[in-house]
């Protein structure tokens, strides 16, 4: 059968999913020559300066965010093969509101289903980091009676009504949206089956531990997803990739309990308030907080690294007066001086919070970062050596147009 | 998967029953994901064969609780045989599931009650077989609130209103274990009774409906003391003998089953048990070419309460 001559992909998923970081990837290999890329651009439909936004931040190894109003100018991009086929790639939605809305709100967007109406395929994305799964209580309590030795438990314990939590359509577990947000596709009038759907497992570096191929993750943590492209191959022809587009973690701000090198010292110091920052972070916990705190608990660690960590993303953390007598190192200086001139990132700002916080409790709080090493050995690699893909049929496993290339078979 | 398969006649993608897209300025709605009306599960049933079940039984007998069990199976893996191919419900499957799932903070599973109507409304399934996955199933589950069923019981006008039953290809009564030991437990046995007598004279049970007697929560019966268990061990084949005496001529297949949907007094019966047995059943039945079959199983002759005392010793163990 020949392929048509012009094909229409669209980049699908829900938030934050990977499909920005495959982009700012995408961007990055097609406009270098270490590795070979199949494709190759022709041209793209709009403003470049996003795509170079999110390129730079990739290079810089930082978490490729959306910029709504750059990311906009940005519609689609055409490729070509060797043999001069074409496919045109286009981005109705990178930050995945307008799958959330057909989900949650049951609309779809007249733009958004002409894009559908001209597509003969598409990429779908999906976090293998962020899978919400239907978590059953008696699947929990079976775990906690295990444990205890004993299956079975005593009579129910009514619950206040007051303590339930409200359902939120929009946490409604990820096979389902997924399974829902494909049933939409093939239910529209012009649908044409078969729909050819790579399914791309994003950051699968991360779960690559698992030992599981992209097929089997979807198989074990997607089941119900499973169940229905099964059922549907008649509908969509699928086939399944997983992609790591960063090539690991990225160092990270976050703080958590490990981190507290002396929690009795960090305690003690907020609690007595002595200087600026401890002050104002003692004076705006709640008495609960408090109580633990002052208890030695034995989740003391814990609730000082939740105690700082929502500290990182407040922008009033710093304050001339209140760092008075604080040894600031240089690179916080430096990252200070950034922040005065412009700090719209939360991970910027996140950054620059926790090297403020290390300074204050240079003894009580680990400089040790998150994913540090991880970084570091990226920061060595060849940045076209970073993106790492698999699945079936996979040539080159750093070229990141392979699912596109598969589309266009 | 990555190879399509042929496409099935009977399997057209789902389509909303109703108008799918009306679109106001820039916005197309969507179908509402929501229980189907009447008249959008009438549409589905002549778009392609659909198997009708009917679960009926007072409130708070398990009947939603049944329906979504089956659905939360499917979350994990294929059920009986059958794999999930699709709802045009989904969002109220989960809706129903919420006070289940560990993100309502309940501290035991517990579902929804379905708040009476007085038009029914539908949940729908479709399954594909996991031997010919182009052979696909569609059902329609009522959820209506037992209050429905309680006036019909109380009321013959009531009961001619629930015109659905004539379609219903399973028709499952449910019986509470747990209210089995009670006082009352002969007024559930007779209203039940009364229920399926006026669908019955009313002419609104199909010749080929299979009636199903369900115990449901189960699960009471297995932590019940060895005296609980006797009592209701007889009162269960009182009720047996008797269906069989009053129905067991009047209707094409008369069937008895356990579940513990959703076992709290037993966890380590497992989520769904009984409901994989009770699908399959569903999913086998191709009601329109089963021949009507008075003595099904070959058990002619054979009391269901002999048949229940073989399954269960007096003391209520596993033989």
């Amino acid at each position: 059968m020949n392929a048509p001559a012009f094909r229409h992909i669209l980049l699908m998923g829900l938030q934050s999913t990977g499909k920005t970081s495959y982009l700012a990837a995408l961007w990055y290999m097609l406009d270098q020559t270490t590795v070979p890329c199949a494709l190759s651009l022709k041209n793209l439909d709009g403003d470049r300066s996003y795509l170079n936004l999110i390129c730079k931040a990739w290079m810089e190894y930082k978490a490729v965010l959306r910029t709504p109003s750059d990311s906009e100018k940005l519609a689609s991009m055409t490729l070509k093969d060797k043999q001069s086929n074409q496919l045109k790639l286009i981005f109705p939605d990178l930050s995945g509101e307008s799958f959330l809305l057909q989900w949650s709100k049951r609309q779809l967007t007249v733009g958004y289903d002409q894009l559908m109406k001209q597509a003969n395929g598409g990429i779908l994305f999906l976090s293998s980091e962020k899978v919400e799964q239907p978590v059953r209580i008696d699947t929990v309590v079976d775990l906690v009676a295990e444990v205890n030795g004993s299956a079975d438990e005593a009579p129910p314990v009514p619950v206040p009504p007051t303590a339930i939590e409200p359902w939120d359509i929009e946490k409604a577990p990820t096979q389902v949206q997924l399974v829902e947000l494909l049933q939409v596709i093939a239910s529209r009038e012009y649908f044409r089956a078969p729909f050819r759907l790579a399914i791309v497992l994003s950051a699968f570096d991360v779960v690559k531990s698992l030992g599981l191929t992209p097929k089997q993750f979807i198989s074990r943590q997607l089941p119900l997803l499973d169940q229905y492209l099964t059922s549907n191959s008649y509908l969509f022809d699928v086939t399944i990739y997983g992609i790591s587009a960063q090539g690991g973690r990225y160092v990270s701000p976050e703080i958590s309990p490990v981190m507290i090198q002396d929690a009795v010292t960090l305690r003690n110091r907020l609690k007595e308030s002595r200087d600026g920052v401890s002050a104002k972070i003692w004076a705006e916990l709640d008495e609960d907080t408090k109580a633990i705190l002052e208890s030695d608990a034995p989740n003391l660690q814990r609730t000082l690294a939740d105690v700082l960590k929502a500290q990182l993303s407040r922008d009033d953390l710093y304050d001339q007066n209140r760092f008075v007598g604080v040894q600031l190192r240089p690179e916080t200086m430096e990252m200070l001086s950034g922040h005065q001139r412009d700090l719209k990132r939360d991970a910027d700002l996140k950054a620059l919070n926790r090297k403020l916080l290390e300074d204050v409790y240079s003894s009580e709080l680990s400089k040790e970062w998150e994913n540090q090493k991880e970084q570091t050995q990226l920061e060595n690699q060849n940045p076209s050596n970073r993106v790492l893909i698999v699945g079936d049929g996979v040539v080159n496993q750093h070229d990141i147009t392979e699912p596109i290339q598969w589309l266009m078979r | 998967m990555s190879t399509p398969e042929t496409q099935p006649p009977a399997a057209a993608p789902l389509e909303a029953p109703t108008t799918v897209a009306v679109p106001t300025s820039d916005i197309i709605d969507l179908y509402s994901g929501k229980e189907l009306n009447e008249s959008n599960a009438l549409k589905l049933a002549v778009e392609r064969p659909v198997r009708l079940i009917v679960t009926g039984g007072p409130v708070d007998f398990g009947k939603t609780t049944l329906l979504t069990t089956l659905y939360e199976l499917f979350q994990s893996n294929p059920v009986a045989g059958q794999r999930f191919a699709g709802s045009m419900t989904l969002p109220a499957f989960e809706q129903k599931c919420h006070l289940a799932r560990l993100a309502s903070r309940n501290l035991r599973p517990n579902t929804q009650r379905t708040v009476y109507k007085p038009d029914p409304e539908y949940l729908h399934l479709r399954t594909s077989s996991t031997e010919v996955p182009t052979n696909q199933t569609d059902f329609l589950f009522t959820d209506v609130s037992g209050e429905m069923f309680e006036r019909a019981i109380d009321s013959q006008e009531e009961c001619k209103h629930l015109t659905f039953v004539k379609r219903a290809n399973h028709l499952l009564l449910l019986f509470d274990t747990s209210k089995a030991l009670r006082p009352n437990r002969w007024a559930m046995l007779q209203n039940s009774k009364t229920l399926l007598r006026s669908f019955l004279d009313n002419d609104m049970l199909s010749p080929y409906c299979v009636v199903t007697v369900v115990w449901s929560k189960y699960d009471y019966f297995e932590a019940a003391s060895a005296a609980e268990k006797k009592a209701l061990t007889d009162f269960r084949a009182l009720a047996t003998d008797q269906f069989q005496n009053d129905f067991g001529t009047r209707v094409a297949d008369l069937r008895f089953k356990d579940i513990a949907a959703q076992p709290l007094r037993r966890q380590s019966l497992g989520l769904g048990k009984g409901v994989h047995e009770l699908f399959s059943d569903w999913v086998s039945d191709s009601t329109e070419l089963r021949k009507i079959d008075l003595h099904p199983n070959g058990l002619v002759g054979a009391r269901e309460s002999d048949r229940f005392a073989q399954r269960y010793s007096a003391d209520g163990t596993n033989p």
